[in-house]
């Protein structure tokens, strides 16, 4: 434990020193006719060969599914929007991926600084990988705010953020709800039936509706510091937060086997065959160090490259938005396979979050025993 | 006998499950770090010739306050745009763009 900590401290630190983009030298990629480029502040003032300006060009950032989405946008002098490249992602392959297919940068051809650059009313939601597109969107309504503002002297006032609840967010906290009273039942059958309507709840609702279980890139995400916009995230908070709260308070998992849409899933499966789970104790250490470093490799990686999207190995988008490559369909079909012998196969050998709750039970228990020599100190004294 | 040579079967198959799992999870990985290519931009707009070889689309005239051509958004008065460098900055002067590969 010691020297996973110490391994992802060091990550964090490098991924620390090593992030950042110098966006000056890609200007000419988004405005034509640049010459050369003046920096005033964060605008970027480009300039043709006689010293005219041919645009004006800044950075805007924010927040999409595995962190920050940076882009660099190009206007002419006339308000109009000249290009739009995205400089840096830490998005999920596949998401990203579907936000070049769909076009959506192609999109801004012919908007200006003066339009509301809003996704569903001028430019087009993309499907599937929601979180990323409003990033990339809001990123450019950033960029493009500090360029009419400083360059053009068009100041856009900013947009009033308003917190957004909906359906998601209160099924997530009715299957809390569901596992937290399930734990408590006494009840062997009730216990059952809660947890088995709180699995098919999360399968259906969090996996086939939503496509939002919880994953490694959101627990990289927090660990790097790129926290969404609570207004428009809050069932990023409350999945995350809710989980880490009650495995801290009540040193009980109420995630996993209540209502992960994946382990419901394989649950079924092993229903059907009547798979039993299998942990044979000469392999048992061994197993479990292999998850274990899974795990750390995933998180180190993520945290030294600030790049979550990419450290996620979890099939979950593969199966409930059936998208993915060759080798990750591969890899689910495996593991479905498996389920039929085995009960939850990747949830007691593969998962990279069970060591990340085993952690932090551990950081609980540690701090526990901390806390109770400290008061036995203070009352021997 | 026959349950030992089971057991072992059993935990063969569920070790070469296993390795099996953490090479396509390597292949998963290698795959996203590949695919690092930024997305260079799918949008671009097209741009006149000037008659000289460079694209352009509006240019607002050199000068010590330089202000928009007549077609694009009037300031309000009063207001200069602010582009001057700051001191000690240095103008990054780029390549021609003679070849336009957008």
């Amino acid at each position: 434990m010691v020297l996973a900590t110490v391994l992802l401290v060091a990550a964090w630190v490098y991924g620390y020193l090593k992030v950042g983009t110098d966006a000056a030298p890609l200007v000419n990629e988004v405005l034509p006719g640049v010459a050369r480029v003046e920096e005033n502040g964060d605008l970027l003032i480009a300039r043709d060969e006689a010293g005219n300006v041919a645009g004006y060009a800044a950075v805007g950032e924010a927040p999409g599914y595995g962190g920050p989405i940076t882009v660099l946008v190009g206007v002419d002098p006339a308000g109009t929007i000249t290009g739009v490249r995205v400089v840096t992602q830490r998005e999920t392959p596949g998401f990203f991926r579907l936000i070049r297919q769909s076009g959506l940068l192609a999109d801004y051809d012919q908007q200006t600084v003066r339009d509301p650059l809003l996704l569903g009313q001028d430019l087009d939601a993309v499907s599937g990988a929601t979180t990323s597109a409003e990033g990339v969107a809001n990123a450019v309504r950033t960029a493009v705010r500090e360029i009419a503002a400083t360059g053009l002297n068009e100041p856009r006032p900013p947009e009033p953020k308003s917190l957004q609840i909906g359906v998601p967010e209160l099924v997530l906290v009715l299957l809390f709800a569901a596992g937290y009273v399930g734990h408590r039942l006494r009840n062997g059958a009730w216990k059952r039936r809660v947890r088995w309507e709180a699995l098919l709840s999360g399968m259906i609702m969090l996996g086939f509706v939503y496509t939002a279980p919880l994953t490694i890139t959101m627990i990289i995400s927090l660990l790097s510091g790129y926290w969404p916009d609570w207004h428009n995230n809050l069932y990023w908070y409350l999945l995350i937060g809710g989980i880490l709260f009650v495995t801290t308070v009540d040193s009980k998992n109420p995630y996993c086997y209540w209502f992960c849409p994946f382990g419901a899933v394989q649950e079924c499966l092993s229903a059907v065959s009547g798979a039993k789970p299998y942990r044979p104790r000469r392999l048992r250490q061994t197993l479990t160090w292999v998850q274990r470093g899974l795990a750390v490799i995933a998180i180190a990686m993520g945290l030294a490259l600030r790049r979550p999207g990419v450290a996620g190995y979890e099939p979950f988008a593969t199966l409930f938005d059936l998208r993915g490559t060759a080798v990750e369909w591969i890899f689910l079909a495996l593991i479905l396979v498996v389920s039929l012998a085995i009960y939850r196969p990747f949830c007691h050998y593969l998962c990279p979050l069970d060591p990340v709750v085993d952690f932090v039970a551990a950081g609980r228990r540690w701090g526990k025993e901390l806390v109770s020599q400290w008061r036995r100190q203070r009352t021997s004294a | 006998m026959a349950q030992t040579k089971n057991e072992r079967v059993k935990q063969g198959l569920l070790l070469a499950f296993v390795i099996v799992s953490v090479v396509l999870v390597g292949l998963i990985w290698a795959d996203g770090l590949v695919e690092d290519v930024p997305a260079t931009p799918s949008y671009y707009r097209g741009a006149a010739d000037d008659g000289q070889g460079r694209a352009v689309t509006a240019v607002v005239p050199a000068g010590d306050t330089p202000t928009p051509a007549a077609a694009a958004t009037p300031h309000r008065p009063g207001e200069r745009p602010q582009e001057d460098a700051q001191d000690g900055d240095e103008p990054l002067i780029l390549p021609s763009l003679d070849d336009d590969d957008a």
